[in-house]
């Protein structure tokens, strides 16, 4: 009995080394681009069945392993997998760790989500969003990966990081699940790999503190000093620590220094027309249309970015694009956030022709392909801005637009507080 | 105690196993300043929390009334809510506390200095104090983690609330509704701070539910800070009275996994007497029945039938939804569609409760509270404006379908209420009232409270306590409404009436009557469908059908 018993330990972590080692190859894919600095961790070709595969296979290579070395030595091969995990876990959330305690990991809010009404988002969207609308809960959620990743890193603090690590991205799980985010096989990797470290050493934590006993602590440990290994294991540790402390770490930093985002284009907008603008007159085909509470054509009001996206509220229902991928992506033409998962407006990324100011617009929603405009840019005074020319269709257009003095409430509370009686606005 | 197998180590619930050896000068001392400050910061030092407990009624419990047992605030408030001038983020009154704990304690030790009544240890105290400061953090974490359970803490946003822009909240704001959205999350976060509670009554799990706590609460406390949720104090509390109760735990487990040496956590267990035993599992037993089984029934009416956040009487059938504004009159003249026009409705909402809502393009006065608390009038429960600017404006209405009339009124009002009385500093306590009367002239009605409901109408419009069903209508409630007509006297509130006429099934309702200025008003509504990418699933709050 015992000898099965004893047995059974092998597979199980069999299992899980080789399932972590089948999903690291993609993950470590993932990681070039996370220390080039267009990070994405997700692959969204692993699914369920992909995972139930590979369990398949891991418990067919444990019993031919078993069977071949019925004498394994457990311990030393358990211990192995920790190091594994440990470190694995530790690259992981040093990568996701510094992009939160930069908080680059979700973009500022763009002016045009400030104007879209709040049903108009899918639910992942909104929990991109209330990150935005704090950065200094990122920046929290950062600080603890960083520290549980450093924990992690030495093998008698690395109980306590998975202490900190199970709640976390279990409720990370959760969260994924209940925003509908896709991808919580992340998140259950993440807690998967640190199950071996957690188990490990479960069993004295409970006779610990559950059942308040004398506890000895583990006894078993690889002789590093005896081993060959020695050099290779500092060589290791220390080149670990300047790739993911140094390098991500710094990256990190001087992203957030310059302001970037990893979410909207790069590309500058227009000079001196930024920010909210009303409808004013509004030509169609020479026929001036009157705004209206329903579907007329007629454009509610236009958001200039600081980059180069212009976005239109329209009374019309919005056919939402859903991202194909959830890599994070590196030309400005990949970058999807700001017209996926949300309607209430169309989003259209322009080109400005200085020599002879003329805006072209094409919509990026694939489900509007031929929705495109082509007009002459004027500025009748500081606070106008005319358009003139076609649509794709070839109906022409004239629109006057107007700069709306817009406050944000969640701008304008940071400045006044919340204790404030009669505030205005 | 059942007394597993586990190898042949020392497992002994008496007091044997404890070395019970001399305390050092030091910790002895500590433990005295310890003493004082938890004790002091585990009791309510609100007289109200005292009064609302002698007058609950038992037989007819509403959920908050075990809440309001769950939460109070504690500590030394005598010298003010500052410490030298400084309110230290609202953290004052722990420093305040700390001091007179250090200098009770420091008096302590000279008094048994001076009598030679010199204690060894203080093993037995420590375990009291323990029972205290885990009895007090679990049943506090237990009183919010059901309105979670029952997600009805963070309230799935309103017609009018989805209509609202992003821009237009607070961040306060967006974080409750980022959590209404997804309920079943909320419950998640429910199950665990319930549970956590739960852990911390018994011995055992006590290191456990505290760690748990630390971990769930500490997130909070972030949160309250980086959202301005304005809870912040109370969140630390549990962070704080967990860290205490985990102070047995971190040097064995340093000692384990970290020096990788053999521990024990040394905890001492008195071991009562037979009847004392009798005594202490019945109280026990009646906490969790109290406070897990009643609470959980409590909390589930709650839920389904009077949400706390949102109003409980069910609105009009004929005419929910959203609505497009298309035609305006005042006074007679006609305002076409303008977004930009600072007196025309641009849109208004009728929700599944008692309330229209429409948005006008002018500046308003906001209500930046949380919008929680504990009022029991549908007209005071105002979380579909409060943190909310973009002209979005809510009104309560009464409606009478003979006359086919809407009373409807202000769901703001400028001297607002103070709400959580019984939390006092453990609450958010809304936003303080300290405007003057001569402040809000301005706002004041132009149609009284008398000149706007006739008395026939009135007792056609009956008791609206009794507009929930029976199982809602709480001795909390009936009390509350019992006062309700003294207390809307005082109230500033615009107020209006208009009459009625729906068309086609509701798609058109048409709007004819008298504003809150006395301008004659005419609004033509139409139905609209709003193509929202959200929609609330199945695990909705409230009974409005």
């Amino acid at each position: 009995m015992l000898w099965i018993v004893l047995l059974s330990i092998p597979i199980q972590q069999d299992f899980y080394s080789i399932l972590l080692s089948l999903s690291w190859q993609y993950l470590l894919i993932d990681f070039y681009n996370l220390v080039t600095f267009l990070p994405h961790f997700f692959d969204k070709n692993s699914t369920i069945l992909d995972w139930t595969i590979y369990l398949g296979i891991a418990v067919a290579l444990a019993l031919l392993w078993r069977s071949r070395q019925p004498h394994l030595e457990l311990n030393k091969w358990y211990y192995y997998l920790r190091i594994f995990s440990r470190y694995k876990l530790a690259s992981i959330l040093l990568v996701a760790g510094f992009l939160k305690v930069f908080p680059l990991y979700v973009p500022e809010i763009s002016l045009s989500h400030l104007n879209t009404g709040y049903g108009y988002f899918q639910h992942w969207k909104h929990l991109l969003l209330s990150l935005s609308a704090a950065p200094a809960y990122l920046v929290f959620l950062g600080i603890v990966e960083v520290a549980a990743a450093i924990l992690l890193l030495f093998r008698r603090t690395a109980f306590l990081g998975v202490i900190f690590i199970i709640p976390f991205y279990g409720n990370v799980f959760l969260a994924d699940l209940a925003y509908e985010g896709g991808d919580f096989l992340v998140s259950t990797y993440i807690v998967l790999l640190s199950l071996p470290v957690f188990v490990y050493d479960l069993g004295r934590l409970g006779r610990l503190i559950y059942h308040k006993a004398f506890t000895q602590p583990a006894a078993w440990h690889l002789e590093w000093n005896h081993s060959r290994w020695k050099k290779v294991r500092v060589v290791g540790k220390i080149s670990f620590a300047v790739v993911f402390f140094f390098v991500v770490g710094f990256k990190s930093y001087s992203a957030f220094r310059q302001q970037q985002n990893l979410f909207y284009p790069q590309h500058k907008g227009l000079e001196g027309i930024v920010g909210k603008y009303w409808v004013k007159d509004f030509v169609l085909n020479g026929d001036t249309i009157a705004p209206s509470p329903f579907e007329n054509g007629r454009w509610k009001d236009v958001v200039f970015e600081r980059w180069n996206t212009l976005s239109i509220r329209v009374n019309e229902s919005i056919v939402v694009e859903e991202p194909a991928s959830r890599l994070w992506p590196r030309q400005d033409s990949l970058r999807n956030y700001e017209y996926t998962q949300v309607g209430d407006r169309l989003y259209y990324t322009f080109q400005f022709s200085e020599q002879d100011s003329i805006l072209t617009l094409a919509n990026r929603n694939k489900h509007y392909i031929a929705d495109s405009y082509r007009f002459q840019l004027s500025q009748p005074d500081s606070n106008a801005v005319l358009l003139r020319g076609t649509n794709g269709r070839g109906d022409s257009l004239q629109v006057l637009l107007v700069y709306a003095k817009k406050k944000y409430l969640l701008e304008e509370v940071k400045k006044v507080g919340r204790r404030k009686v009669g505030y205005k606005l | 105690m059942s007394k597993k197998k586990i190898d042949t180590a020392v497992i002994n619930h008496d007091t044997s196993y404890v070395d019970r050896k001399q305390w050092p000068q030091w910790q002895r001392i500590l433990f005295r300043i310890s003493f004082i400050f938890f004790i002091l910061i585990a009791i309510p030092n609100n007289p109200h929390w005292y009064t609302h407990v002698w007058n609950i009624d038992w037989w007819n419990l509403d959920y908050r009334d075990l809440y309001d047992i769950c939460r109070f605030g504690s500590g030394v408030n005598y010298f003010g809510t500052t410490t030298f001038g400084a309110r230290l983020l609202g953290y004052s009154i722990w420093v305040n506390t700390l001091i007179f704990a250090t200098i009770a304690g420091l008096l302590w030790t000279l008094i048994v200095k001076i009598l030679k009544r010199e204690r060894k240890e203080y093993e037995r105290l420590y375990y009291w104090l323990n029972v205290i400061v885990r009895y007090r953090a679990g049943l506090g974490i237990i009183g919010f983690g059901f309105t979670k359970l029952f997600p009805v803490q963070m309230p799935y946003p309103s017609l009018g609330l989805l209509d609202t822009d992003y821009g237009d909240l607070t961040a306060q704001k967006i974080f409750w509704l980022s959590f209404g959205i997804v309920p079943w999350y909320q419950v998640f976060a429910g199950v665990l701070e319930v549970g956590a509670g739960a852990l911390l009554f018994f011995r055992r799990t006590v290191a456990i539910g505290a760690a748990l706590l630390v971990g769930a609460l500490g997130a909070i406390v972030v949160v309250n800070f980086a959202y301005d949720g304005g809870v912040h104090v109370y969140s630390s509390y549990f962070v704080l009275l967990s860290l205490f109760l985990l102070v047995p735990y971190y040097k064995p487990f340093y000692k384990v996994f970290v020096k990788e040496i053999p521990a024990q956590v040394s905890l001492f267990f008195p071991v009562f007497a037979t009847p004392l035993q009798v005594v202490r599992y019945s109280l026990k037993t009646l906490t969790i029945f109290l406070f897990i089984g009643v609470f959980f029934y409590l909390q589930y009416l709650d839920f389904r039938y009077d949400p706390y956040k949102q109003p409980s009487t069910a609105g009009y059938k004929a005419f929910r939804g959203n609505y497009a504004v298309s035609e305006f009159k005042l006074n007679g003249v006609e305002h076409p569609y303008d977004p930009l026009d600072t007196v025309r409705w641009q849109s208004a909402t009728f929700e599944k409760w008692s309330t229209l809502t429409f948005k006008v393009h002018r500046p308003l006065p906001l209500d930046l509270s949380n919008g929680g608390g504990d009022p029991k009038r549908d007209v005071n429960r105002t979380f579909e404006i409060s943190g909310v600017a973009g002209g979005q404006r809510a009104f309560h209405y009464y409606i009478d379908t003979v006359t086919q009339t809407l009373y409807l009124e202000d769901k703001y009002k400028p001297i607002p209420d103070e709400r959580n009385k019984t939390a006092d500093s453990g609450g958010d306590r809304g936003v303080r009232n300290n405007i003057s009367l001569n402040d809000v002239k301005i706002y004041g009605p132009t149609i009284s409270l008398e000149e706007w409901i006739p008395a026939e109408v009135k007792r056609r419009l009956g008791n609206e306590a009794d507009y929930v069903h029976p199982k809602a209508r709480t001795t909390r409630r009936l009390r509350e409404f019992a006062k309700a007509d003294e207390l809307a006297k005082r109230e500033i509130r615009q107020r209006f009436v208009v009459r009625y006429t729906i068309q086609n099934d509701g798609e058109r309702v048409i709007l004819r009557g008298v504003d809150e200025n006395r301008d004659s008003l005419y609004v033509v509504l139409d139905r609209v469908k709003k193509d929202y990418k959200i929609s609330p699933g199945k695990l909705v709050a409230g009974q409005y059908e």
